[in-house]
């Protein structure tokens, strides 16, 4: 296949039988629809909790402001984090994991597509639980990492953590479903000659998600299943007066909050280890290299934990080891950097608006991973934790490394997704203005932290020389309501109106380009041989897919039908299932309002309800 | 059917790859040795520059320690600020700090250049013990009295930030510590005055 973009098509390729309307998209258990369901989901959650961060900075723009009440202040901030982590970022990932790793790995979908569906669904409904309460005032109010004994009903007795308990959980149930599928799908449904040494680098990156996921995600689950006893059966796991240790919450939650960090930035990684090769002409630097040191990163992310506590006292053996340990997980990490600055040197780089939120990325995670190294060590920590230095650090790592790296990921990955390119004018404008204004924001944390200032304060007094800082963070905000409301009319309007992108726009390398964009529902009409890690470059084009001839009819695409492919019936079970399972676990906050009957009631109902939707699914027919 | 895996570029004639220069070996070594030293660092102020705060943390019952404190407070009282007491213990003494929701109890006023052993604990959920503006952090929870040899060498009227989350009060949780000097006097810009003399508690 050539290595230059492929000329573009007049209209869409289409096979005529994609169906539109709500009943396909609930029924739907297409990974690419599913993909763009997660990122239309995550997206609007990212306005959500962007809204949030917007009012919190307008509170912390001056000295002893009253924007909010101090009530409002502790809900906004724990759903800021509690969104930006759980709703946004996480999805975001998901959207990817959904749309590109079958379609990477040369696969037509994912091993379980109705335990997909089920995920998102069971994602959306968690969601709800957990962001609506905001709108009754009764919004979680404990911290997006709800430090017990705080958050047991003795000190936060209203329904706020109840939601923030429950919706963590039936969150987690989506996380791990989907974790075992894309694992199942990536071990076992590799096309022929995709080895695993071989797999696009941000397959290997979400393989090592998943396996995070299903090692973290149970730790929460207990700990969140012992605050749920404490707080709805009277239960006494984080009761200090009781004899429980006062640490447990924070062992268990970081044991889990650790890995999560990687969770969250490792999709991002595996999304510029594709964009860098293929804007900068050249393969990725040292594969193998970025392959381990990712292996690396999510095993030493378990051995790390205890850096969020240095301040608890845990003594200097302690502090030591786990000073060690951090210290160590920047070795790989910093790999990778010099790996992806090697990719671009020598390169013939295109500045599109992809390539630049990638450059971005390694220039602002670096930063933010600097900050951390000055965490991990423990005397320092003691200045620096709970103070907005600690706020400036994980932003840059998120907003700088996570959220830039999945910028990079919709715009490269937009094409394929809708058949449409996105503005690139509008997307260097959304480009500059969000960068300048995540640095406004952010970098002036480092210093107000350094001057003193708690994390988490609902407002402060004038004299601290706190004021500028706080000012110049909230005048970044700006800036990055601009870049995003450029990036929304742009999605938005590119979606319906863009140039028709063809299959190969960028001329990249690997096998999801070498298919129509948009996927058809089949997505290779043909299973591709693989016999290299950048088919597309390397390959002849006959060898990846069918001549025209044979996968087109009419001057359109050929359905899964007329090619004699069998496809997943659409079915609305998941969806079913993922409601029953949501209400039966609310019927649990009538135990709180103190009516057992209706609780009981509500319960049993659902869980039979779940219990006889999941029969009807085991016993339906996938194809 | 297998190819070779190859770039999709020209091929780098020959061999691409030259010995590492002499400057790269000498900067690799000076990088590992700096990172050794850094490592022999961490125990060295830890046990020779008494860097690392050597806390001892003991189990207590929330409710004890509170009992304890007020006690302590009755005993070295020696004035009144707003409802709290303002407390003088004698050098060398068992200093005791409750923090509770949503103040720290009580005020301390010490004498530079004296050592204490000051006890701090929660009544109830966690909190943070930030000394106010010099960035000192320790997290106070219930049913643990962590014990800390504090010796103060700056004087001034410092305040104690909840760095913490703690409720709905996290804000205006702020206690205070006094510093006086052998005469008794306190300094009056405290701020400069701890930041001018590299202040630590």
């Amino acid at each position: 296949m050539t290595t230059m973009a492929a000329p573009a098509p007049a209209t869409l390729p289409t096979t005529g039988e994609y169906k539109t309307g709500i009943w396909s998209w609930l029924t739907t258990v297409d990974h690419k629809r599913i993909g763009i369901l997660y990122l239309v989901t995550a997206l609007f959650f990212f306005v959500w909790g962007g809204l949030e961060a917007a009012i919190i900075r307008a509170q912390l723009a001056g000295p002893n402001m009253g924007l909010v009440t101090a009530q409002q202040y502790n809900q906004l901030f724990t759903m800021h984090g509690t969104t930006m982590v759980f709703l946004v970022i996480m999805p975001l990932s998901s959207a990817f994991f959904n749309f590109l790793i079958p379609l990477q790995i040369g696969a037509r979908d994912v091993a379980f597509p109705r335990l997909n569906a089920f995920s998102y669904w069971v994602f959306l409904a968690g969601g709800i639980v957990v962001t609506l309460p905001i709108l009754f005032g009764m919004a979680p109010d404990g911290g997006w990492f709800g430090y017990a004994p705080l958050t047991t009903k003795a000190y936060s007795s209203g329904y706020n953590i109840d939601y923030w308990v429950l919706g963590l959980q039936i969150l987690g149930v989506a996380s791990l479903a989907a974790a075992f599928n894309f694992i199942t799908t990536i071990i076992n449904m590799r096309a022929p000659g995709m080895v695993l040494m071989r797999m696009p680098v941000f397959t290997w990156m979400s393989f090592v998600v998943q396996f995070l996921v299903i090692l973290a995600f149970p730790v929460i689950t207990a700990a969140l299943v012992f605050l749920l006893f404490d707080r709805f059966f009277g239960t006494n796991f984080y009761t200090v007066a009781a004899g429980a240790d006062p640490l447990l919450w924070q062992h268990l939650f970081w044991v889990f909050g650790h890995p999560e960090v990687y969770i969250l930035i490792l999709p991002a990684f595996g999304l510029v280890s594709e964009v860098l090769p293929t804007f900068s002409r050249k393969p990725l630097f040292g594969y193998p290299v970025i392959v381990y040191s990712g292996i690396l990163i999510g095993a030493l992310g378990f051995g790390v934990w205890a850096h969020h506590m240095f301040s608890v006292g845990m003594g200097p053996i302690a502090d030591s080891v786990f000073s060690v340990t951090t210290m160590l997980i920047a070795i790989p990490t910093g790999v990778k950097i010099l790996n992806w600055v090697s990719t671009m040197w020598g390169g013939q780089i295109r500045f599109t608006t992809s390539m630049m939120f990638a450059i971005a990325l390694v220039a602002m995670f670096t930063v933010g991973g600097i900050s951390g190294i000055m965490h991990s060590s423990a005397p320092a920590d003691l200045q620096q934790t709970d103070s907005y230095f600690v706020v400036a650090h994980f932003h840059y790592v998120l907003v700088g490394g996570a959220v830039l790296g999945i910028m990079a990921g919709v715009y490269y990955y937009f094409p394929k997704l809708t058949g449409r390119m996105l503005d690139e004018t509008l997307g260097k404008w959304h480009f500059w203005t969000f960068v300048i204004g995540t640095n406004l924001t952010f970098f002036p944390m480092h210093m107000s932290g350094l001057y003193g200032m708690p994390r988490r304060i609902y407002t402060y007094d004038a004299g601290q020389g706190w004021e500028m800082y706080n000012l110049l963070s909230s005048i970044g905000v700006i800036f990055q309501a601009i870049g995003m409301t450029i990036f929304f009319v742009n999605f938005i309007r590119s979606w319906k109106k863009g140039a028709i992108a063809g299959n190969n726009p960028w001329g990249a390398p690997t096998l999801e380009w070498a298919i129509p964009s948009p996927v058809p529902d089949y997505n290779f009409a043909h299973i591709p041989v693989v016999t290299s890690r950048y088919p597309l470059w390397d390959q002849k084009a006959g060898d990846l897919v069918k001549s025209e001839a044979e996968t087109t009819t009419g001057g359109r695409l050929k359905t899964a039908a007329e090619l004699g492919i069998p496809m997943p019936f659409p079915t609305i079970l998941p969806l079913v299932a993922a409601v029953f399972m949501t209400a039966m676990l609310c019927g649990l906050l009538f135990i709180h309002a103190g009516n057992l009957p209706l609780a009981l009631g509500i319960m049993i109902t659902c869980g039979l309800g779940l219990a006889f939707t999941l029969i009807k699914w085991l016993t339906s027919p996938l194809e | 059917m297998l190819t070779k895996v190859h770039t999709g570029l020209e091929p780098v004639p020959g061999v691409w790859w030259k010995p590492a220069h002499k400057a790269e070996k000498i900067w690799v070594a000076v990088a590992f040795v700096w990172c050794m030293i850094l490592f022999a660092m961490m125990p060295l102020w830890h046990w020779k520059g008494g860097q690392n705060p050597s806390g001892v943390r003991r189990r207590v019952d929330p409710k004890a320690f509170y009992a304890r404190t007020v006690a302590f407070a009755n005993q070295y009282k020696v004035g009144e600020d707003k409802g709290l007491p303002i407390v003088a213990p004698p050098a060398g003494a068992d200093v005791y700090v409750t923090a509770l929701t949503f103040q720290w109890y009580p005020i301390l006023k010490l004498e530079r250049g004296k050592e204490y052993t000051l006890h701090l604990s929660s009544l109830d959920v966690n909190h943070g013990f930030s000394l106010f503006p010099i960035n000192v952090n320790f997290q106070v929870v219930p049913g643990y009295d962590y014990g800390l040899r504090v010796t103060p060498t700056a004087t001034g009227d410092f305040r104690i930030l909840c760095n913490e989350f703690c409720g709905i009060g996290h804000h205006t949780m702020v206690g205070r510590v006094i510093v006086v000097d052998e005469a008794g006097r306190t300094v009056s810009d405290n701020a400069a005055a701890a930041v001018g003399q590299g202040g630590q508690p």
